[in-house]
């Protein structure tokens, strides 16, 4: 038994959406953004001049993924800068020429086996492009039955899932049949809220891919319920989607994977919903990674009034962005700019024990204990309610009539776990 | 630009607040208080009146005394001095209904730290206080100037399914009209105040224990406070249990407690008792009824 989440108004505004290239940056600042960022190298120097797609840094060891340059231009520098998460990264600036020449080591990889598959799907700069930025080609190193493809793109405002199911489904398409052949996956769901015309045609292109329509609630994208709702397959504890034999991933994912075996460009750019209330026109931008959100905004016909909040993300899980000079990552799908009115917080007060968050919580959670143990740093309670298993999907929060920052406070619970099981293993 | 708000998500939230649900509540109170004047007349509303005015007075007065913020926005006094209202008869001397809803809020509800932290619901133990401390004046019932004993009670007069369905006899203000109850009963439903568990459990395990105890049926639902009771009382949300399984094992218990006061007990009705004594099985029945985590049985 599980719950089902909740209900949302979709605000799907640019649903109808071209996705438009804007204008070239004056400068990018190309984040490190990736874990095992402290292990990188950087491949340029201030006064050196890159071409688009020319790598300037590699990032980590074991599972880095190299960093290109997405205009050409001048490297400015390397600066630290603070992403959304607080995290404070190097980054490689770059001041554009506005030419966007293509780097002339671009080339189409070569691919025999999953060995070189893996390697290419490395190089080509691929993280997971629906919201967790996780390296892709280490995802895809798994023996698995099912490759379930991620577009149910279940926050509010955020198209840029649904955009690139219907205006690039040969890309998709031809990045699903990529994994699912050296990946030997013999099984393909695609799961989908509302499918664009003409997908189920297109995706018989790959014998034994299944388009699944899912079912019309938040947070049916989280990877643990759209395994659920696809393959009845539910992760046992904190374990993977491997571990239950599925590799999810997002469309868009599948869709620059294929354009990089293609063409051999990696990923310097990436389509972003723009939206919210204090947007003049709600739009899907393409966008050069690195690009300040002002700059996107701008290109958005900037805002129609003083944005009082700024989200990177949907208003479910998005990160708050505390200016504009934010970089665009990869795993950005979405930029909102809220007014005054939508970015009013709530005055919070004592919980009324209404049962809302246990009757809302996807992971089937005794929501409104987290907290509660939390504050009393019971480590006990928090280990037998399974806080750590909380996916941070905002349900509880959502729905509770007394306003609690329960997700914050789930937060906190599931770090402070984190931190007495790594004292408990040190010991 | 001005500096821009920077909050944690979900940066959403529902539409319904604690003052909603409040107001919820009185919405489906409503058409009972006005039952109780009509049958009960313009002290019904005086009663109330009271009631109501000293339960907001009191958490106004108190939390300002321990420098709390101050919560009688958020309605919930003005839920429980309606409750407790429809809970004492009409003619009960109007200090001792103040009284009461002193006791409510101040001993029930803020000394155990206002809101949700209550283990038991305040109308009902202020009216349980109520009764063991004035008997006479709790459970003198006058309907048109005459005094009656409820039709619980042995001996006493059977108004007839129709009269108990309207309300028209002998008992506390606001249990008597099981129409309007019901009716109550069902905006809460729809508009997701209240699930159907507990009032459901409720008063379907004092149907079948009535049918097996070979008691009038309608007198058992209708004729006491079961109805006020199961609607209104047990499905508080600080004093009643989490989950829908919970809610289940809750309503049958307070059903079954009910009957065994009613039917072996000293006194003609045991609602009250039947879910003070639940509610403080509450935590128990939260701990044994927990959803389990999707997954959570692997590390």
């Amino acid at each position: 038994m599980g719950n089902h989440g909740i209900r949302l108004n979709g605000h799907k505004n640019t649903v109808d959406c071209k996705p438009v290239a804007m204008p070239v940056p004056a400068k990018v600042r190309i984040p490190l953004a990736l874990l095992g960022a402290n292990t990188s190298t950087f491949l340029v120097q201030k006064g050196d001049e890159v071409a688009v797609g020319q790598p300037v840094a590699t990032q980590g060891q074991g599972i880095g993924v190299p960093v290109y340059a997405s205009v050409s231009g001048k490297v400015a520098g390397i600066e630290t800068v603070r992403l959304a998460s607080g995290a404070i990264v190097d980054a490689v600036v770059i001041e554009s020429d506005g030419r966007q020449t293509p780097w002339e080591g671009i080339k189409p990889p070569v691919v025999e086996d999953l060995k070189s598959f893996l390697e290419a799907v490395r190089q080509s700069g691929v993280v997971g492009l629906g919201g967790a930025g996780f390296p892709t080609w280490v995802k895809l190193n798994a023996e698995v039955e099912y490759l379930i493809i991620n577009g149910s793109e279940c926050e509010p405002y955020c198209t840029a899932d649904y955009i690139a199911l219907r205006d690039f489904t040969a890309d998709v398409v031809e990045g699903v049949r990529l994994v699912k052949e050296y990946g030997k996956i013999p099984k393909v769901i695609i799961g989908v809220k509302h499918p664009p015309q003409g997908i189920e045609e297109a995706f018989k292109a790959i014998p034994g891919a299944e388009i699944k329509h899912l079912q019309e609630y938040y947070p049916v994208g989280a990877e643990r319920m759209l395994i659920k709702e696809t393959t009845g397959r539910v992760i046992p504890g904190r374990k993977l989607p491997k571990d239950v034999g599925c590799i999810v991933l997002n469309v868009n994912t599948a869709a620059y994977l294929a354009r990089y075996l293609r063409t051999g460009m990696p990923l310097v750019s990436r389509t972003v919903t723009v939206d919210g209330s204090a947007v003049n026109t709600p739009s899907v931008i393409t966008a050069p990674i690195g690009t300040p959100v002002g700059d996107i905004f701008e290109a958005a016909g900037g805002f129609k009034c003083e944005p009082a909040k700024i989200l990177a993300g949907g208003p479910m899980m998005g990160v708050c962005l505390p200016n504009l000079d934010f970089p665009l990552l990869w795993q950005n799908g979405s930029f909102l700019a809220l007014d005054a009115k939508d970015a009013k917080v709530p005055d919070s007060t004592a919980c009324i024990r209404c049962g809302r968050c246990v009757d809302h919580c996807p992971m089937n959670l005794m929501a409104f204990q987290i907290g509660k143990a939390y504050e009393a740093r019971d480590l006990d309670t928090l280990k037998k309610i399974r806080a750590d298993l909380c996916i941070e999907c905002g349900c509880c929060a959502y729905v509770c009539p007394a306003k609690r920052d329960m997700v914050t406070a789930n937060k906190l619970a599931k770090r402070y776990m984190a931190d007495e099981a790594r004292k408990e293993a040190n010991k | 630009m001005k500096l821009l708000t920077v909050s944690p998500a979900p940066h959403i939230r529902d539409k319904a607040s604690t003052r909603s649900i409040m107001l919820d509540v009185l919405i489906a109170l409503a058409p009972t208080l006005v039952a109780s004047i009509v049958i009960f007349g313009f002290q019904a509303l005086l009663v109330t009146g009271v009631c109501v005015g000293m339960a907001v007075l009191s958490e106004f007065v108190f939390e300002k005394g321990v420098k709390k913020s101050v919560t009688i926005n958020d309605l919930s006094a003005v839920v429980t001095g309606v409750l407790l209202s429809f809970c004492l008869p009409v003619d009960i001397p109007l200090w001792i209904a103040g009284l009461g809803s002193v006791i409510a809020i101040v001993v029930v509800k803020q000394l155990f730290g206002g809101i949700g932290q209550n283990f038991a619901n305040p109308a009902i133990t202020a009216r349980v206080v109520l009764l063991i401390s004035f008997g006479g004046a709790m459970s003198t019932y006058a309907i048109d100037g005459v005094t009656s004993a409820t039709p619980l009670a042995a001996g006493a007069a059977n108004p007839g399914v129709l009269g108990m369905f309207l309300g028209n006899h002998a008992g506390s203000l606001g249990e008597t009209c099981a129409l309007t109850l019901l009716i109550g009963g069902a905006y809460l439903v729809v508009r997701k105040v209240i699930s159907w568990h507990i009032p459901v459990a409720y008063i379907g395990t004092v149907a079948v224990v009535s049918l097996i105890a070979q008691q009038d049926l309608s007198i058992q639902l209708m004729g006491g406070g079961l109805l006020l009771g199961a609607i209104f009382m047990a499905t508080d949300y600080a004093t009643s249990p989490m989950t829908n399984a919970g809610k289940l094992v809750y309503g049958v218990g307070c059903g079954l407690l009910t009957m065994m006061i009613r039917l072996w007990g000293a006194t003609p009705e045991g609602v009250s008792y039947a879910i003070l004594l639940m509610n403080i099985l509450t935590p128990h029945i939260d701990k044994l009824t927990a959803h389990k985590a999707l997954g959570g049985d692997a590390a």
